[in-house]
């Protein structure tokens, strides 16, 4: 009898653990495992905004799956998902088909410009490795252009990010102190450069402690980050936002626009036939599809419900690895004839940087976190990942050893 | 003493000088 056949699709945070879990859990003989992602390495969407900003390397960022995961355990193909034929227990892939007996799905998020006119043809976002270095090299030429053009215009230096929450501030903040270093290399005054952040809430950072929000404000609005709250873009221009409607409408130009402002689940899961809530779908509390025994939906693609409160735990990192966990051992249940275990989210809590020398968050059942302790905490929740993932080694090689 | 000392500086030599080459090796991939 052939061995049962996994297949985990996406290397993100969510199918990289899986994954390396059930490489541990599972012996060659139990299972092949199978692992699908479109590049050939895996990239720390957590850093991306480092990456647009430019104040991180994008090889930093990213490392060799085949690093971290073994090629003589997991089967891994490169290439891009299109379809999951549920019915044939198969996957149609760009340029190859996959048979499977389980499957895991995981396969990230899409950008989401909740159909706001011009948004997707005229704003850059920030989705990997690719379009994060697109907005590196778009700022910096806006920089280069003004210093060499015989008629420059400030507004092209501006920088417009739409979207108020985790991603939008984290990436002001990397701009905060990447733009003055650019002035720096360009010879421009950086009282000429605006830094923008526009959220359609009555105050950014939604669902974060009021005092945190605060403390974010304070911080980047010294550093020259000006602040849009309540501002509802109705239009995103070739060079503007457009807020607000009427008598009260704005229009800020910019040379550079990043939409941060929303995510869905991969667009590959509606064109499979699983059922759609808000772009993701909401799984049974094993983490498996409704109604299919055999495929798992985990990450940024699956709502998974807090019986408890009657809302989906937040989609974060932390969730994504901590679904791998529950994946990896039902899927080993499964294999074993044993009963499968509903997943529990464990919150350690939430640290936003704000540039390399600041941040804020909370740590261990709602204790608040500002400033250098915080920026120290944030380095030891992403390089516990890398530990995680991939032991000392990878830390020496992708983590961030300046602890303050 | 100082022979517990001279190991333990250059354990962390070799952990700096492994840390220094596996970072710059890393631009040099073929990332695709």
């Amino acid at each position: 009898m052939s061995k049962p056949k996994i297949v985990v699709l996406g290397a993100g945070y969510a199918g990289m653990m899986t994954t390396k879990r059930l490489a541990q859990k599972l012996s060659p003989e139990e299972a092949e495992i199978v692992l699908v992602n479109k590049h050939n390495y895996h990239y720390q969407t957590t850093w991306l905004h480092e990456v647009a900003a430019g104040t991180r390397n994008q090889n930093q960022a990213r490392m060799m799956i085949s690093d971290v995961i073994s090629p003589s355990r997991v089967n891994l193909i490169y290439d891009e998902v299109v379809e999951v034929k549920k019915d044939d227990n198969r996957v149609v892939l760009k340029n190859s088909e996959i048979t499977y007996d389980y499957l895991v799905i995981s396969l990230g998020f899409e950008t989401n410009t909740f159909g706001i006119k011009g948004m997707e043809k005229n704003a850059f976002s920030i989705t990997d490795i690719d379009s994060s270095r697109m907005i590196r090299e778009h700022i910096e030429y806006q920089f280069a252009k003004y210093s060499s053009a015989s008629n420059p215009k400030d507004e092209d230096l501006a920088i417009l990010v739409g979207g108020g929450g985790f991603t939008g501030i984290e990436f002001v903040g990397e701009l905060a102190e990447k733009v003055p270093e650019l002035c720096k290399k360009y010879d421009i005054d950086r009282s000429k450069v605006r830094i923008v952040n526009v959220e359609a809430m009555p105050r950014i950072l939604p669902g974060f402690n009021e005092d945190l929000v605060e403390y974010a404000k304070k911080s980047l609005s010294e550093r020259g980050v000006e602040f849009r709250e309540g501002g509802k873009i109705s239009e995103c221009k070739k060079n503007s936002f457009v807020i607000g409607e009427g008598d009260d409408m704005e229009e800020i130009k910019a040379g550079t626009i990043v939409w941060t402002g929303g995510v869905t689940g991969s667009s590959v899961l509606s064109k499979s036939g699983f059922e759609i809530t808000k772009g993701k779908v909401t799984v049974d509390g094993d983490l498996r599809a409704p109604g299919e025994d055999n495929i798992f939906i985990i990450g940024d693609c699956a709502w998974v419900m807090n019986e408890e409160e009657g809302k989906p735990f937040p989609p974060t990192a932390q969730a994504a690895m901590q679904h791998a966990d529950t994946c990896a051992g039902n899927l080993k249940a499964l294999l074993r004839h044993e009963p499968l275990s509903k997943f529990v989210f464990d919150d350690k809590g939430t640290v936003a940087s704000l540039g390399e020398s600041d941040a804020m968050g909370t740590v261990f059942d709602g204790n608040l976190l500002y400033g250098k302790p915080a920026v120290s905490m944030k380095k030891v929740i992403d390089n516990r990942y890398l530990f995680l993932l991939g032991g000392p080694k990878l830390i020496l090689k992708k983590g961030k050893l300046r602890m303050i | 003493k100082n022979g517990t000392l001279y190991v333990i500086l250059a354990a962390l030599a070799a952990i700096a000088g492994y840390t220094v080459a596996t970072r710059a090796l890393e631009d040099t991939r073929d990332f695709r």
